[in-house]
């Protein structure tokens, strides 16, 4: 494959790399990355993206890249709102995936005792695995506005505040005008699993702050040395799977009907502006708002958890950080060879990235929290978004190590009792309903997130302002 | 036949078969072996149903079938046998389902990537991705 290094970092397919590609290929990495990269399908993904119509500047893949399918994980695509397309395999199947990160007023040193028993109840009551479970009930009724409003809802029905809103993504809703393209499938999916983890890369994690690389920043957002946090990542359950799959089902012949030519069916897709473009776009909103709900009440339930023992340490305080997605697709406007243009942004398995100067409230003097989670067992960061990012990568960085071995792979590669045995002697407790599929999300099966992290900070897409380590991994 | 093929994030199937029937059932046998289910003790609550599909591609039918089975699957049936029947763009298949007790990979959705039904002399063969 022909790949050109443009600078430090900055690599380029060219746009007659391979035929119908209507603008380049880049992706940000290590050099030491890049024969990992060529391992498997994840850069021809990416020149896959550049012949879709109404792309602008280049398709783009951040150092945690992997082999998606259509779309590569870790990518990001921006089409023109009027001329270009909107995707469901530029987003994926879990839409609004994402991670939050909820921080407390507890040390490391104050929660050691009890914290196998804080664990033990979350993987008792927070239904996760791979069976169907739920932590609320509600009608079909409270089920669609529950998706149209998003965290509002939760406000409305005592689950959120106003402060927990100024701190998700979006405020926590993206807008929904019509759920009539919605099928009663998605909603039978979705209305059984609100406030649950799932299974796969998802997980519930508490973990404490290591190393503070920007005090000033840190002491703002209120982080401190040895803080006990807790990580959540999850996304929209079947209800999103299901939106998903009935789109990427429908655009098979939308496509066709809009005269798109593709070279994987996988990357199917609908011109924007078009009724089919819309309903998808509506669609997948809702299955965003649901997921920030869905964290939300996990997040609330563990809140619960910690405050029965607050007691025997002090007064808990449990209090938002950020709820981000990292598989979306939104309309942002963005400066283009100097022209401000309306573009419909894809990221997929990617973070958006803001400056200060495009954040309201509370992120507007230093910036959007970027939260990066690394593999089971290493460390995490929390970054903020610059200025640079604009420039570079639409607005948009990284969102975790990225996978290096396939699954199957890794469960050969590594036994998960010793994998077990090895954490719990670093100090890390490993709760997960199936053990085998332990070594799944092995060290091992990622990429290194220093690394990744490293890339996105050299290139001033985000600033690294701290880094986490786990205490305790709850696994979908 | 099928046989797990290697993919960096998802899980995927080779399938290889003598006709559509064949792949069919071979390809939705394929997704409960990497579903790598656990049936519930007392299996013997059989339930039968019709499932019937109509699309221009067999490709569209295919995923169509596949993730009507991953939603049995989410419900907690897995496919024990099942007879396919293709009259012009219809597929009808006569599914048999027993109850799982659980299964250790939960999948999303199948999915379109790359995937075309190959005809080879008297093969049909096609690599199905599996999103999980």
């Amino acid at each position: 494959m022909k790949i050109e290094q443009i600078d430090d970092f900055i690599y380029q397919i060219p746009q007659d790399a391979f035929k119908l590609m209507k603008v380049p290929a880049r992706f940000y990495a290590d050099s030491k990355q890049i024969n990992t990269l060529l391992n498997d399908d994840s850069l021809k993904q990416l020149a896959n993206v550049a012949t879709l119509p109404g792309i602008v500047a280049y398709s783009l893949a951040m150092p945690d890249i992997h082999q998606g399918y259509g779309f590569p994980i870790g990518g990001v695509a921006a089409f023109d709102a009027d001329d270009g397309i909107i995707s469901p395999g530029g987003v994926g199947y879990d839409i609004n995936c994402g991670v939050r990160l909820n921080k407390t007023n507890w040390k490391k040193e104050e929660i050691k005792k009890i914290l196998p028993d804080i664990v033990n109840e979350i993987y008792r009551t927070v239904p996760l695995g791979t069976g169907k479970g739920s932590l609320i009930k509600i009608s079909t009724k409270e089920f669609e506005k529950l998706v149209t409003e998003g965290i509002d809802w939760a406000i409305k029905n005592g689950f959120a505040t106003e402060k927990d809103k100024e701190r998700v993504e979006d405020n926590g809703k993206l807008p929904v005008m019509d759920l009539s393209r919605v099928s009663e499938r998605a909603i039978e999916r979705g209305i059984s699993e609100i406030g649950s983890l799932g299974s796969g890369n998802h997980f519930i994690e508490i973990g404490f702050v290591a190393e503070i690389f920007e005090p000033e920043i840190a002491e703002y957002l209120g982080l401190f040395q040895n803080q006990i946090v807790v990580w959540i990542h999850t996304g929209s359950r079947g209800y999103g799977h299901q939106i998903c799959a009935d789109f990427a089902r429908d655009y098979q012949t939308v496509s066709k009907k809009y005269g798109i030519e593709l070279v994987d069916r996988g990357l199917a897709c609908a011109p924007f502006s078009s009724k089919e473009g819309q309903n998808y776009y509506n669609a997948m909103n809702s299955a965003a708002n649901f997921a920030f709900v869905n964290r939300q009440i996990i997040a609330n339930r563990i809140k619960d958890i910690f405050s029965t023992y607050a007691k025997k340490i002090k007064p808990l305080q449990f209090d938002l950080l950020y709820d981000l997605a990292h598989n979306i697709a939104k309309v942002e406007n963005h400066t283009i060879n100097g022209k401000k243009r309306k573009l419909v942004v894809h990221r997929k398995g990617a973070t958006r990235s803001f400056p200060a100067k495009l954040m309201k409230g509370k992120f507007s003097n230093f910036g959007q929290p970027v939260l990066v989670p690394g593999s089971m067992g290493t460390s995490s960061y929390i970054l903020l978004g610059q200025e640079k990012s604009l420039e570079l990568s639409f607005g948009s960085s990284c969102h975790g190590a990225g996978r290096l071995l396939s699954r199957s792979q890794a469960k050969k590669e590594v036994n998960p009792k010793d994998l077990k045995e090895k954490l719990e002697n670093r100090g890390i407790i490993i709760k997960t309903p199936s053990l085998s599929s332990l070594s799944e999300e092995a060290p091992e099966a990622y990429k290194d997130v220093e690394t990744v992290v490293n890339v996105v900070s050299n290139l001033k897409i985000a600033k690294p302002i701290a880094k986490l380590k786990p205490l305790a991994v709850i696994k979908g | 036949m099928f046989k797990e093929i290697q993919h960096t994030a998802d899980v995927g199937i080779y399938v290889e078969s003598t006709s559509f029937r064949n792949f069919f059932y071979d390809a939705a046998m394929g997704l409960m072996a990497i579903s790598e289910i656990e049936p519930e003790s007392n299996n013997d609550r059989l339930s039968i149903e019709i499932f019937k599909d109509k699309a221009e591609e067999k490709e569209i039918l295919l995923i169509d079938w596949l993730n009507f089975l991953i939603y049995k699957l989410d419900n907690k049936y897995y496919l024990s046998n099942c007879y396919i029947q293709f009259k012009k763009n219809f597929l009808i298949a006569k599914c048999y389902f027993n109850k799982l007790k659980m299964r250790k990979l939960l999948i999303k959705s199948a999915t379109f990537h790359n995937l075309q039904l190959i005809k080879y002399k008297l093969l049909i063969k096609a690599n199905i991705i599996f999103d999980i």
